[in-house]
């Protein structure tokens, strides 16, 4: 099949040539505009994970800050608590997440759509009660400051551009993998079930399984922006693992397009530089972003990306 | 622990969990007959209490009673305009989008609420008529105003459980949240019945917040604080089950009162375990209706 080869070059392409870009961004660019940045990358990252759930398995969990929370707050535990390398504490976190998404997924598998939503909601806020409740080890309300950013391996990744540096390569790689989970036989799967899960049991596959794998694969990647996101923060409180933060990434998928991989990060982009430019004149942005998804919800809930391609698949076949 | 405390607690625990009901009997119906989840219930709460709280301050001589009826107009309004404008549009579409345009709303609300407001903690002060309150065995004192929101809780579950049963209105209700498709057919003006029930809901919401204003300190978080416990009510009463949401809120109620009164560092997660503990087992709720 010759045409097998072309179609899988150009991701790649894609692939090195943002990363490249992306990585002599700080050249060019202020400080503000790279902590910025980072900041897309972490909240990127989270939501096409959430968006793995929502856009490619059709199931709306309202509890994916469990997993990026639990993570912020194991990373900056161990890093605080203990003498453990700063890989080995990232990588003993995004683990954790994982088993935390694998236990409650195994929960939460029998229920759908309103009901799946409150009882992943359900478990996440009982992680915000410990990390409330639990003063001793989580600090309470005042949760863990001052976490810092300790060498990954041999390389020093304290400052903005070398975090921004390890961020980047972080997320490129995990985005690189979730394209890939989602253009796998797995992910061909997940959208299977989405567009019909009784047509996809009938066809002798475990819905079940396949959702599950879907919740932990989102859990494990969620668990890898949280514990980006705690040294970048150097402050983690439980208000992170609020049920209302949940709806952030979802919001983000939306707004890009759910159902595109790179929908989220096109919201991600345009969330955190709506956030930055309200804020600079008014401090109650929320309003102004609230309304912009009813809004899109009301007229355009493919999001951005649904709005695009529609253009250009009408473009190409002409004026009708 | 003498029994004169826990009677006390008992009688405190009813006053929240009639507030509880005032909340969740609206979004019961709601959700039974318009099939949306309102995230956003818990916000018009809280805009009840803040309605009550401006038109207290800003009418001279407005009594508690006066800005209480006006705040629930002004709740019931906003009501119309959500369910007549955003959320007609999104009936067909999955839960999902529904939750997150209700999610939206709360995002509006809230900020607009600061806006006008600020963000400073309010307080309401009990009127002069309740401010009261009468001794129970073992010297525990009782505020009047704790009997008032039972009395107004129970003499609002009447007079639902009789607009829902006795009326051709509420039969319709009934049917639609059976099934749907039967209403239209029938000739019935569905829209018309969806806006009527919102604005109903929106109004026992409403006046919910603006009883609980006394209670409780009035701030912008109350709704989302609320929220979650509303949808466990409803989830363990049954979705579109009046008399499971009175007695789901009773039930909450108590549990949270109690839970405080003997297991303070652990009473805020007694909702959620319940949610899971329901869902788990039970996921159509105590009460099935359908």
């Amino acid at each position: 099949m010759p045409s097998k080869p072309q179609t899988l070059q150009n991701p790649i392409i894609w692939f090195l040539v943002s990363l490249v870009i992306l990585w002599a961004a700080p050249l060019f660019l202020p400080t503000f505009y790279v902590y910025l940045i980072t900041e897309i990358l972490i909240v990127s990252l989270f939501a096409v994970s959430t968006n793995v759930l929502l856009g490619f398995t059709g199931l709306l969990s309202f509890g994916q800050v469990a997993f990026f929370g639990s993570s912020a707050y194991a990373v900056s535990l161990l890093i605080k608590g203990t003498s453990l390398p700063f890989a080995a504490s990232f990588f003993i976190s995004v683990g954790l997440s994982a088993l935390a998404a694998l236990i409650i997924g195994l929960f939460c598998m029998r229920l759908r759509a309103f009901y799946f939503a409150i009882l992943t909601l359900a478990f996440s806020q009982i992680f915000f009660v410990v990390a409330y409740k639990w003063t001793s080890l989580t600090g309470g309300d005042d949760g863990i400051v001052g976490i810092p950013k300790k060498p990954f391996f041999l390389f020093d990744i304290n400052g903005p551009d070398a975090y921004y540096h390890f961020v980047l390569l972080v997320v490129m790689v995990s985005l690189a993998l979730l394209y890939l989970i989602i253009r796998s036989p797995l992910g061909e799967v997940l959208q299977a079930i989405r567009d019909n899960s009784e047509r996809t049991e009938f066809l002798g596959l475990q819905v079940r399984n396949y959702r599950l794998a879907s919740f932990v694969i989102a859990g494990t990647f969620g668990g890898v922006a949280g514990a980006l996101f705690a040294p970048f923060q150097g402050i983690v409180t439980p208000e992170l693992l609020h049920w209302s933060h949940s709806a952030e990434p979802l919001m983000i998928s939306l707004l890009g397009g759910m159902y595109f991989f790179f929908g989220p990060i096109a919201g991600a982009v345009i969330f955190v530089f709506i956030k930055e430019w309200i804020t600079g004149f008014t401090e109650y942005w929320m309003f102004w972003y609230g309304l912009l998804l009813m809004l899109l919800i009301m007229y355009l809930p493919g999001g951005i990306m649904g709005f695009i391609s529609e253009h250009i698949r009408r473009g190409k076949d002409g004026p009708k | 622990m003498e029994l004169s405390y826990l009677i006390y607690q008992l009688i405190i625990g009813l006053s929240y969990s009639m507030l509880l009901f005032l909340i969740s009997s609206g979004l019961t119906i709601i959700f039974g007959l318009l099939n949306i989840p309102n995230f956003a219930h818990g916000t018009l709460y809280m805009l009840g209490a803040y309605f009550t709280y401006f038109f207290l301050h800003s009418l001279p001589g407005a009594s508690f009673v006066v800005a209480i009826i006006l705040a629930v107009i002004a709740v019931g309004v906003i009501g119309a305009f959500l369910e007549y404008v955003p959320l007609r549009k999104i009936y067909e579409r999955s839960h999902a989008l529904q939750l997150l345009m209700t999610f939206s709303f709360i995002l509006m609300l809230d900020d607009a609420t600061k806006y006008f407001a600020g963000t400073d903690f309010l307080s309401i002060a009990t009127p002069k008529l309740m401010a009261g309150s009468f001794t129970l065995p073992g010297d525990r004192e009782m505020p009047v105003y704790s009997l008032f929101i039972i009395l107004c809780g129970l003499v609002v579950a009447y007079l639902l459980w009789l607009g829902l049963y006795k009326t051709r209105l509420g039969k319709l209700v009934q049917a639609g949240t059976a099934n749907k498709e039967m209403l239209s057919a029938l000739g019935i003006n569905v829209p018309r019945l969806f806006t009527l029930v919102f604005v109903l809901g929106a109004v026992l919401a409403g006046l919910a917040g603006g009883l609980a204003g006394p209670l409780k300190a009035v701030s912008v978080g109350m709704g989302e604080t609320i929220i979650i416990t509303i949808f466990a009510i409803v989830i363990v009463g049954g979705v579109g089950s009046l008399k499971g949401a009175f007695i789901a809120s009773i039930l909450v109620g108590e549990l949270n009162t109690f839970g405080v009164v003997f297991f303070p560092s652990f009473a805020m997660a007694f909702t959620y375990i319940l949610v899971i503990l329901v869902l788990l087992t039970k996921p159509e709720g105590l009460f099935r209706i359908k």
